[in-house]
């Protein structure tokens, strides 16, 4: 079979192999993992704040993993062959053991989404929580085992957990706006609005510790994603639930994992490496292409879109408010 | 005295008609050695005898021959570059790149200009560098698909029907010594493609034609100790390009050996040892080099 690949597109190369749609991968997993985290928390401390919403939660997601997995297939040099991270398992890697846990990631969603039957008790929860746990765990390894590499600390695991409980608080406050109810008139919400505050809090703490701890506190770029999530942090306190303050936090999440994994690339192995050869593809210098831009969006919009359509489709838990 | 002529003349036309065809069948058979139908590696060439005194090239080829004698899992394939004798010319860059045939952004061997010392007392060095074979390596971690494996005989290797492309090796390497595959061409704006560039590379001994929509395109490469050359019993090709002679290859394992003696009088060192890799490629004059 001729192999697939969209590489050609994109503006990626031997020393910045991994770019846009790598952070939008780590992006979208993080707000799937996270939603389903809180989900699943707030069952087990039986609080109110998701329950009436927990249906659209969990579809955000499962679309949010489906955007994901889509990116990061996209990425891929043999699109063709991606069957085998579920077929080939190399027990150190962390990668395979995410083709292996993805699957039945998508299937413990789909069954709580489809099956009234099975609740959220606290077996369940606790089972959900863990099971996230690992999922955001093992991601992080993905890049905290490499030696050399400025993700490889001990904070990474921990930086993982935050982002992505930080990017599901902006997600799940924005699917509550739009899909759910009011959160003004719902109970729970001013609680969740409390909680979400206090793990954002969190959040930006360990994304400045990682700052400091891989050596980005010089650069800017480093800096620019915790400050638009400090600025939607404190719009959230202002005006919990509010669109824009989700729309920034989910930005400046968005734009910390972006930096964070595109900026430790620009770290050569040795001095003078870039300059002992010199090509087009073998530079530390990346922009994504207009493509890269074009096909994270769509699959962004698509998970919006998605989210929607199965919104509607789907048979909603009682206690659901339409919007 | 015409019949002992035509005695002659007839022995010498035999012996030309023997002479001939003796030549051919060995021409013939020379021909199926070097040249597989299938394009995978020729059996072994015949290596150059090897005496006291004589080049360190042939010293190289008689012990590589010497390894390929034993059996796969009893060769330990390493190498040692004396960066004293380094003078930073960039041949075995250029070596590799056409034997392999390397498109844009491949790149296996590069050689870095390196400082040591301190002011006023201030020195170049020239250090290439190239994937290490390291004996507990990143990259094999990586993998999500065991597209990279350590093989018995030390080389890391790749097999490229495997590799799905996620590059995830790329990162995980500390010497950035791999590389992958997008695709491009040198040639690609102009008038035509070169053959240079489209002609097959022998990696891992196999025929593999640069081609849009096949591998290696879109796969992870990098430095294999030029297997298609080592077994056939020809050194590396930045090993034999070298004009300082600064690299050494061979068996590890073969205390005899030219290798072996080399690391066991001169002690070197290999890159980021700190990260407990155990490279293979060993540095004669590291020290003080800052990399």
């Amino acid at each position: 079979m001729p192999s697939i690949s969209f590489l050609p597109l994109t503006n990626l190369g031997s020393a910045m192999p991994w770019g846009l749609w790598i952070s939008v991968y780590v992006w979208l997993i993080g707000i799937s993992t996270g939603s389903f985290l809180l989900v699943c928390l707030s069952s087990l401390l039986k609080s109110d704040s998701l329950k009436s919403g927990r249906q659209q939660f969990l579809l955000l997601a499962l679309c949010a993993l489906g955007g994901a997995l889509l990116c990061v297939n996209l990425d891929l040099g043999h699109i063709e062959r991606s069957f085998e991270l579920f077929t080939a398992l190399n027990p150190v890697s962390p990668m395979s053991w995410m083709g292996k846990l993805y699957p039945l990631y998508a299937l413990m969603l789909l069954i709580l989404i489809f099956r009234r039957d099975v609740p959220l008790s606290r077996p369940v929860a606790i089972a959900g929580i863990i099971f996230a746990l690992v999922l955001i765990v093992v991601e992080s390894l993905l890049f905290a085992m490499p030696p050399g590499k400025a993700w490889h600390s001990p904070i990474a695991p921990v930086h993982f957990i935050t982002i992505s409980i930080a990017s599901a608080v902006f997600a799940i406050s924005l699917v509550f706006r739009w899909m759910v109810s009011d959160p003004e008139k719902t109970a729970g919400a001013e609680s969740f609005a409390r909680g979400a505050t206090l793990l954002l809090a969190l959040f930006i703490v360990v994304e400045i510790t990682e700052i400091i701890l891989s050596g980005g506190a010089g650069h800017l770029t480093h800096w620019a994603g915790v400050l638009v999530t400090l600025l939607a942090m404190l719009m959230y306190l202002r005006t919990p639930f509010s669109t824009l303050a989700s729309i920034t936090g989910l930005v400046g999440t968005g734009l910390a994992k972006y930096f964070s994994i595109v900026s430790a690339q620009y770290h050569q192995p040795f001095v003078g490496f870039s300059g002992a050869y010199t090509e087009p593809k073998v530079l530390f210098a990346y922009a994504p292409s207009g493509f890269e831009l074009f096909a994270a969006l769509a699959i962004i919009a698509g998970c919006v879109v998605g989210l929607f359509i199965l919104n509607k489709v789907v048979p909603s838990l009682p206690g659901r408010t339409n919007k | 005295m015409s019949n002992e002529s035509t005695r002659k003349t007839i022995s010498r036309k035999d012996f030309l008609r023997t002479g001939i065809a003796a030549g051919a069948l060995a021409g013939l058979a020379s021909v199926a050695q070097g040249a597989d139908a299938t394009g995978k590696s020729s059996p072994i060439q015949p290596a150059v005898p090897w005496k006291e005194g004589d080049d360190i090239l042939i010293r190289m080829q008689s012990d590589l021959h010497k390894a390929l004698a034993k059996p796969r899992n009893q060769r330990k394939w390493g190498m040692v570059i004396d960066l004293r004798k380094c003078v930073g010319c960039h041949a075995c860059t250029i070596a590799c790149k056409a034997e392999n045939v390397l498109p844009p952004g491949v790149v296996y061997r590069r050689v870095i200009n390196a400082g040591s010392g301190t002011y006023p007392d201030l020195k170049q060095k020239s250090v290439p560098v190239l994937c290490n074979h390291c004996e507990k390596p990143s990259c094999v971690k990586a993998c999500p698909v065991n597209a990279t494996h350590k093989r018995e005989d030390g080389i890391v290797a790749m097999n490229y029907k495997t590799c799905i492309g996620c590059r995830a090796c790329l990162t995980a390497c500390p010497y950035g010594a791999r590389s992958s595959d997008f695709g491009e061409f040198y040639t690609a704006s102009t008038p035509a493609l070169q053959a240079y560039e489209t002609r097959p590379s022998f990696e891992y001994r196999e025929p593999r034609p640069r081609k849009k929509g096949r591998s290696p395109i879109g796969n992870a490469r990098k430095c294999h100790f030029c297997t298609q050359r080592i077994e056939s019993g020809q050194l590396p090709a930045c090993v034999t390009t070298c004009i300082g002679k600064a690299t050494i290859f061979g068996d590890r394992s073969d205390e005899s050996g030219y290798l072996a003696n080399l690391i066991r009088e001169t002690n070197p060192r290999g890159l980021k040892e700190e990260y407990g890799l155990e490279p293979h490629v060993l540095y004669i004059g590291l020290e003080g080099v800052k990399l």
